[in-house]
């Protein structure tokens, strides 16, 4: 075991090493390897490119035409009280583009710690917010005219709140945040406040985050036609469902849900990944504690990467049908590792 | 005695019976958790023409994630031990609600890394338990080894009012041991922003090895210097733990130096574009974070090593 530990690390201290001093003395040619990989997806016309690095590769998001970087730096439980600020820079300079972060409702001061940054890189970087649209409702309910009205004052209420913190005028995406319930996701009432916020040019895109009840979610936002993003709680296994911190009850795997992620991108919806690796974490950090959890789902090309269990659960994801994945990354250690598994994911095509 | 006099006298006396009066309220408030379950307590706190909605959940590390989701690893880091929350809704217009979330976090000194980490600086702050502030009509509280959060649906005037008043019977209830957190102490006053202080338990400035630490903000010389101090077991882990700054600087940094200042050794890291300055006395590992001028952080560094005090 020790062995395994210390040969994932030095693995890691040398890929990293590899990329990086890659970047910098052969910076074309990795240039190529990682545009050559988002190929794969950049059909649209107008394309929107951003501190694009060799130290990184790139996907467009759906209809946006935004080339997000693969690996989506996720702010919110990173930046509470600061303590991962540093990363910031570290993640910019290796090509990351696209930083998520959430209200001061529910990640009290990250937006704020985010400012400065932002600040100094507004014109390089996308950056999403979102805030929970809140209803005493369970997921299979239809919420009521009054509580649709109640949850769209709330949410445009914590997105004025979301822009005044971040120190900006405009969020190039806010989300509805933790939806579990399909008739809040097809509410006209908050829809018509975000085109309204839209108008104010205060957001560019709308979107969703979900992770319980998450493919009825998906189903409802494809159908809609309103959605341009959606973040969705899923793993190599299947649906990830926060309710239960498991898998969701008789999910399908990731590569039985091509079919619906594919209509998901038909419908212009770019597919952000996240809960990738939750349920291989330990407890404290809301795992089952066993990185062992999903090698049954990986082919022989994957079972014989060097990835870590982390890694190889991020890479596959991006593998199979996601365009991007989001990830909390709280010390230098977890950046690094992520980046080298976003950076060098298309080496294990399917 | 003049009619002045006598009424100064009486007057002090009604003051003195108010004080003892309230005192007593607030003691017997903090027996009644002695003899009730908190779920049964926070029922009593029902505003009028409010009601429960659903029922009083109390949540443990186990379970935390279905009640906050993901910020469920932001409180188990920090050892939580319970959590005990209530949806109060209007009974008029049941779309207005007022949430109310109690943690025991088990020790006044978790309590408060939760509170400070999660504190806005700049928000009003409440003369409540050890610690309070009020953003909008949303109110936080650290009251012992609890972390009080009220949140509103709205900030409206009626709607804070409200809160405040739940906030301020929750507290009042709430026993405090008084422990004080060892770095509040430790980290000195003098040039200390007010309600900077945070304690943060793991991965301290984006350092895997960095737990147990306190941080604060310091005015120097018109500029915001960010200071810490964080506790190792022996001095020998506190030395072993700044030879691994040192590495850390060096890899994702400019260069380390190694000097010696009024008999002060110190770590002075070339972060790219700021320093670090660090050092080591017993079984503290200190120094300042993300200064611009070098000048300055050693200066600062070095003064904060004369002022500290070994145990």
């Amino acid at each position: 075991m020790m062995k395994k530990e210390k040969n994932r690390d030095s693995f890691d201290r040398r890929e990293f090493i590899k990329i990086v001093a890659t970047a910098a003395f052969s910076g074309p040619i990795l240039l190529t390897a990682a545009h050559s990989e988002t190929h794969e997806s950049t059909a649209a016309k107008e394309t929107i490119h951003l501190n694009e690095q060799p130290t990184m590769t790139y996907r467009k998001l759906g209809r946006t035409g935004f080339m997000s970087s693969r690996l989506v730096f996720g702010c919110g439980a990173a930046l509470m009280g600061g303590k991962a600020v540093r990363l910031l820079q570290r993640a910019f300079e290796a090509g990351i583009n696209h930083f998520d972060v959430g209200s001061d409702i529910y990640y009290k001061g990250s937006e704020r710690y985010l400012a400065p940054f932002l600040k100094d890189h507004r014109d390089q970087v996308w950056v999403v917010s979102k805030a929970p649209a809140l209803v005493h409702a369970k997921s299979g309910d239809s919420i009521t005219l009054q509580q649709a009205k109640s949850a769209a004052k709330y949410w445009t209420g914590l997105m004025d709140a979301s822009l005044k913190d971040l120190q900006t005028d405009y969020v190039d995406a806010y989300y509805l945040m933790g939806v579990d319930n399909p008739s809040l996701v097809c509410s006209e009432e908050v829809y018509n406040v975000f085109l309204k916020a839209k108008a104010a040019g205060k957001v560019g895109y709308f979107g969703l985050s979900t992770h319980k009840n998450a493919q009825e979610v998906l189903q409802a936002a494809i159908e809609t036609g309103w959605y341009d993003l959606a973040m969705i709680g899923i793993t190599p296994a299947g649906w990830y469902d926060w309710s239960t911190k498991s898998l969701a009850q008789d999910t399908s795997t990731l590569v039985e849900l091509q079919g619906l992620l594919q209509r998901a991108r038909e419908a212009g919806i770019g597919l952000i990944g996240m809960k990738a690796v939750r349920y291989l974490a330990p407890f404290w950090s809301l795992g089952k504690g066993d990185p062992a959890a999903f090698d049954h789902i990986y082919g022989e090309r994957f079972k014989s990467s060097s990835f870590n269990p982390f890694q190889r659960a991020y890479a596959y994801v991006l593998q199979h049908g996601l365009d991007v994945v989001n990830a909390d990354m709280q010390n230098f250690k977890h950046l690094e590792e992520n980046i080298i598994a976003a950076a060098t994911a298309h080496r294990y095509s399917v | 005695m003049t009619r002045a006099g006598i009424f100064k006298r009486r007057l002090s006396s009604g003051l003195l019976v108010l004080m003892v009066v309230a005192l007593m309220v607030i003691w017997s408030n903090r027996q009644l958790i002695a003899s009730q379950s908190l779920p049964e307590i926070v029922a009593g706190f029902t505003p009028k023409d409010w009601q429960i909605f659903d029922e009083i959940k109390q949540f443990r590390p186990e379970n935390i994630y279905e009640q906050i989701n993901g910020r469920a690893s932001f409180f188990l880091a920090y050892d939580m031990i319970r959590m005990t929350y209530v949806s109060f809704v209007n009974s008029v217009n049941p779309a207005q609600f007022i949430d109310l979330s109690i943690y025991n976090m088990g020790t006044p000194t978790n309590a408060f890394g939760v509170f400070s980490t999660e504190r806005s600086p700049e928000a009003p702050s409440l003369d409540i338990g050890r610690a309070g502030y009020r953003s909008g009509a949303d109110h936080f509280i650290w009251q012992g080894q609890y972390y009080i959060r009220v949140i509103s649906s709205e900030a409206t005037g009626e709607l804070q009012r409200i809160g405040l008043d739940l906030a301020r019977k929750v507290t009042e209830c709430l026993p405090d041991s008084d422990e004080q957190p060892w770095g509040m102490a430790a980290l000195p006053l003098k040039d200390r922003i007010s309600a900077s202080i945070q304690y943060v338990k793991v991965n301290a400035m984006g350092m895997d090895f960095m737990h147990n630490t306190y941080m604060a903000e310091y005015r120097k010389n018109g500029t915001k210097v960010t200071a810490f101090l964080s506790r190792r077991d022996s001095a020998e882990s506190a030395r072993v733990n700044l030879d691994r700054y040192a590495a850390f600087a060096q890899k994702y940094g400019k260069g380390v130096d190694r000097l010696r200042v009024e008999g002060v050794k110190l770590v002075s890291c070339d972060m790219g574009g700021s320093f670090d300055v660090v050092f080591h006395k017993g079984r503290l590992i200190g120094g300042v974070s993300s200064v611009e001028d070098r000048g300055l952080a050693i200066r600062v560094a070095t003064e904060l090593w004369q002022q500290l005090r070994l145990d």
